[in-house]
């Protein structure tokens, strides 16, 4: 799917599945090329389908199989909402952010940490409603960059005033507490 | 682009306008009416809903009423009619005398009603729909577990905060659990509640419901009357199939269309008809006392005439 010769940032990797953002302008080419490469369009289940709300003009996400590799398609990076069954867009400086840079890795191209790390927080609380180990130790290898300012900008218009406060008990390893601290939450 | 922290704290029609509130996390309270957006900080907003308490207040014109004082969520139920409160007086009243509004929306006494045979172990509560009245996170089980161990615990509390009733028919519009609790506990006993009356003018709330504590269910009924009460009755029994309706009558009955498969006929043809009673759904007392004097010229048993 990586050689659809379009533009995208890999959000996730592991043997049997792929998450990508790719760019909407360029949904009918990964369509017709999963097609031609015989790839099989599977209903995600997180779909209009499955009852869920794409809001905010959220285009719906993709799905593809083929060989037992799952490619699962965004063309906006999404969230959760804590409204049941609601799925948003992050907001569009995230978006924008997404595709100025690019991270190599192996010769894929991945979101920079900046944003991938928006992306990460707004997951682990709006989906998971708690953070994973596995996010928290990419959280504490990447926590230079919650001091960076352009990170800290692209936070806020996620979690608005409750963005410091989340910085400091990420900064604090409170990871345990944040989500019902944020529910909590009443500074504004 | 939106808060995904957001949740909706309530939502309502209000006079064909569309109202909801949303809390967005971080940011700020939305009101929305229609198109219309109002954002608030959390202190402004608890600002505003203190100065609608005080409209509220003002809107009832009486010395010592304070909505402070009220289980929210009655407030919520009663606020389409709180202007035409005109008395709120203290009255005994037994137990049995009491009417609620089932889980099917019809009126029964107290003593039939789901609570009590809950607590007396005869059907399971939260096979009823869950209340929307309910906290976030209760069960009907837990509420009304919760009520039992309060009553068992506290007793009844006779101050401001006891049981609401309204109506000729005793409606409770507030502390059904109380009293169901009170019933299972105590049995038939008198106790003080708080009686709401209306202004002459009002309709009072215990009409817009079928009076279904007044006849067996599955009897053959008569409406009289195709008006505003009468079409609620018809939606609340074609909606719970309490019972059947064998003929539809209405004095006005040249003018009136039919309703679903009914011809709204002369009254004088309820004679005819094959029926167990005879429903006035009109909530004019006047014209209702009037209808009766008709129906028992025309020959109808008074036990079977439902004023």
């Amino acid at each position: 799917m990586i050689n659809a010769n379009v533009e995208y940032r890999l959000i996730s990797y592991s043997d049997y599945n792929y998450t990508m953002l790719c760019k909407e302008e360029n949904k009918a080419d990964i369509l017709e090329y999963a097609k031609l490469q015989g790839y099989q369009i599977i209903t995600h289940p997180i779909s209009t389908h499955n009852g869920y709300h794409f809001g905010y003009n959220l285009t719906e996400f993709i799905l593809l199989k083929k060989q037992q590799v799952l490619y699962e398609i965004f063309f906006q990076l999404p969230s959760f909402s804590l409204t049941d069954r609601y799925i948003i867009p992050l907001d569009k400086i995230i978006q924008n952010a997404a595709w100025t840079k690019c991270r190599f890795i192996e010769e894929k191209k991945y979101l920079i940490p900046e944003v991938e790390m928006v992306y990460r927080l707004a997951s682990a609380i709006f989906r998971d409603k708690t953070f994973k180990s596995a996010n928290v130790d990419w959280i504490n290898e990447y926590s230079y960059i919650l001091n960076n300012d352009e990170f800290v900008d692209m936070l806020s218009k996620v979690f608005f005033k409750y963005t410091n406060r989340l910085l400091f008990l990420i900064k604090e390893q409170q990871f345990l507490n944040i989500f019902e601290d944020y529910l909590g939450f009443s500074q504004y | 682009m939106s808060n995904p922290g957001v949740i909706k704290l309530a939502s309502e029609k209000i006079y064909n306008h569309n109202v909801w509130l949303d809390d967005n996390i971080g940011e700020s309270i939305h009101l929305h009416i229609d198109d219309w957006r109002f954002d608030f900080s959390i202190n402004s907003f608890e600002i505003f809903t203190r100065e609608l308490t005080n409209v509220i207040n003002n809107l009832v014109s009486l010395e010592d009423f304070d909505v402070n004082k009220w289980d929210i969520r009655f407030v919520h139920q009663l606020s389409p009619y709180i202007k035409y409160i005109s008395k709120i007086n203290k009255e005994e009243c037994y137990l049995s005398k009491l009417n609620v509004l089932n889980d099917n929306g019809i009126m029964i006494n107290l003593t039939e009603c789901s609570r009590v045979k809950a607590l007396q172990g005869t059907i399971n509560i939260n096979d009823t729909k869950n209340r929307a009245s309910n906290w976030i996170n209760e069960t009907n089980e837990s509420r009304l577990t919760n009520c039992l161990e309060y009553i068992k615990e506290h007793g009844y509390e006779m101050s401001d905060n006891c049981i609401t009733v309204v109506g000729r028919n005793n409606l409770i519009i507030d502390g059904w659990h109380r009293a169901s609790c009170l019933y299972y506990l105590n049995g038939d006993i008198k106790l003080p509640v708080k009686k709401i009356y209306f202004k002459e003018d009002f309709v009072p709330l215990d009409e817009f419901h079928f009076p279904g504590f007044k006849i067996p269910q599955n009897s053959k009924v008569i409406l009289y009357g195709a008006g505003k009460i009468g079409q609620m009755y018809y939606n609340q029994i074609k909606k719970t199939n309490y019972c059947k309706v064998v003929a539809w009558v209405d004095a006005c009955y040249n003018s009136i269309k039919p309703i679903d498969d009914y011809s709204i006929e002369d009254p004088k043809v309820i004679p005819t008809k094959d029926f167990d009673y005879v429903i006035i759904a009109i909530g004019n007392m006047i014209i209702k006392n009037k209808v009766h004097s008709f129906l028992t010229n025309l020959g109808i048993n008074s036990k079977t005439i439902i004023i």
